[in-house]
């Protein structure tokens, strides 16, 4: 038995699945990908997070750049709080700063999911 | 190629394997004020996964998350996640941005950049110094930095995601025309812009009697953004290229389609391999081009084409032929069958899928069109 003390049991399951169809013989590069999508499909934030942990240490080079291809594209449009509340970062910044900084680059505030979801 | 963050020594390292299996690696410092405890310990994004997630958000994303804490903003403005970032945006065939010079009813030139892939409209740039910029033209854009010129003011490098911008000067001889040409050397990253000066014969008598050339003396001069500054090549360039710019930049080289002083009936396409700091030709023998046939060159997924027009005598285009370069056979295949076609056509581009992009695509007047990686 191999103590694994960094992933829970439901992380790895879906880790073994994710690799019991990605070493089956038969199974096309076409296959694989449709699977991944329909596998990592709905998928939360969190339990991405989760997988991309499992993956990174368990050195699977295939699920981690997925998974962090989805948390990319999950967080691409969201704002600056929804960020800070997702991942429990604290802001270091005065009022003034925060202004500053987003009046250097203005156009990158434009089109920006609001904080409802 | 992935960059790790040292929890327990504060620094970032980005490691690249080499073939035995041994890692090289960059290495930069997390500065002490990057690295507060209150901001990072409830922190539930692991460390170690930052730069995967950072490296794959687009340029308006992070922006955008370099105001989150201290330390997003110092990683993203680290120059070796920047590094990373470029190389893999640039690298990306979903990466479809377009610059688009147009010149106004004031005769000011105006620059727009759109995604073809993307919803969002075209947004016009504001560059930061629009009194000189407005009078300069695009020379052309590579690896997300655009060069303009003016022979008058100098040059201009401009990141137009970062809205950062290096103004150079160039030195004033007043030559009859210029050129420019604008590269990135890959090896060395580093921008260059390439000068190519045609001083009349006449003002230089002694030079005149000596290149005894149609009056012409021609100055090769490059621009090294790393250096930040220019050096007079020692070449001897015979060739008449095009006025103002370069035609097309393939893989980071400026391209001009050009002929040789006293042989004016033969084309040549003359290029400057940006790495090596000297001109090559490319035949155009197998294109079989006609007398009034105009000829443009474009990138074409990674291949040089010629795109040839046919006019007939009212001056309407009448048939379009697209060629490509084969880079072992050294000539140019046929591509498309001739078609005609009952618009005219200007300042063909294309995306990294093989789209095809011209000015009928767009409302406005153009002046250019070309691809840019953002």
């Amino acid at each position: 038995m191999i103590p694994l003390p960094l992933i829970d049991g439901r992380t790895l399951a879906r880790v073994i699945t994710y690799l019991n169809k990605h070493t089956e013989d038969d199974a096309s590069d076409e296959a694989k990908r449709k699977f991944d999508e329909e596998f990592l499909y709905g998928m939360e934030v969190g339990v991405l997070y989760d997988a991309a942990l499992a993956a990174n240490y368990l050195d699977i080079g295939g699920l981690f750049h997925e998974v962090c291809q989805r948390i990319a594209d999950g967080m691409m449009n969201k704002s600056v709080e929804w960020v800070r509340k997702t991942f429990h970062i604290e802001s270091e910044f005065t009022s003034e700063e925060e202004v500053q900084i987003k009046k250097e680059y203005a156009w990158a505030w434009e089109g920006v999911d609001s904080n409802a979801d | 190629m992935r960059i790790k963050i040292n929890k327990k020594r504060p620094r970032i390292k980005i490691n690249r394997r080499k073939g035995n299996g041994k890692g090289t690696g960059t290495e930069e410092y997390i500065p002490a004020e990057a690295m507060t405890a209150e901001a990072m310990s409830q922190c539930a994004l692991d460390l170690d996964l930052i730069p995967d997630i950072m490296v794959r958000l687009p340029v308006k994303s992070l922006l955008r998350f370099r105001g989150v804490c201290k330390f997003g903003w110092w990683f993203i403005s680290s120059p070796v996640f920047m590094k990373m970032h470029f190389d893999r945006f640039c690298a990306d065939p979903n990466n479809e941005w377009f610059i688009i010079e147009c010149l106004s009813p004031l005769l000011h030139h105006t620059f727009t950049v759109f995604n073809i892939e993307s919803e969002e409209p075209p947004r016009e740039l504001v560059p930061p110094s629009p009194a000189s910029f407005y009078e300069m033209h695009l020379v052309g854009s590579c690896y997300g930095m655009v060069c303009l010129a003016s022979d008058d003011d100098g040059i201009v490098l401009w990141n137009p995601a970062l809205n950062m911008w290096k103004f150079v000067e160039v030195s004033h001889v007043s030559p009859e025309w210029v050129s420019y040409g604008f590269g990135y050397d890959s090896k060395a990253s580093d921008f260059k812009v390439v000068r190519i000066l045609y001083l009349m014969g006449r003002k230089h008598k002694k030079m005149w009697e000596k290149y005894r050339t149609r009056g012409y003396k021609i100055t090769v001069q490059v621009y090294s953004a790393n250096s930040n500054s220019w050096t007079t090549l020692k070449v001897d360039f015979l060739y008449k290229v095009s006025p103002n710019r370069n035609d097309v930049i393939l893989h980071g080289n400026p391209y001009w389609l050009a002929t040789i002083h006293g042989n004016e009936a033969v084309m040549y396409l003359v290029w400057f391999d940006v790495s090596e700091s000297a001109f090559k030709t490319v035949s155009l023998s197998s294109l079989n081009l006609e007398k009034e046939a105009t000829v443009d060159f474009v990138d074409f997924n990674g291949d040089l084409a010629a795109i040839v027009h046919d006019e007939s005598d009212e001056g309407e285009f009448k048939t379009i032929d697209f060629w490509v370069y084969d880079n072992v056979e050294l000539m140019w295949r046929h591509n498309y069958n001739p078609r005609a076609i009952d618009r005219e056509v200007d300042f063909v581009c294309f995306s990294k899928n093989g789209k095809w992009l011209d000015s009928s695509h767009l409302e406005t007047c153009l002046c250019l069109i070309q691809r840019l990686d953002l």
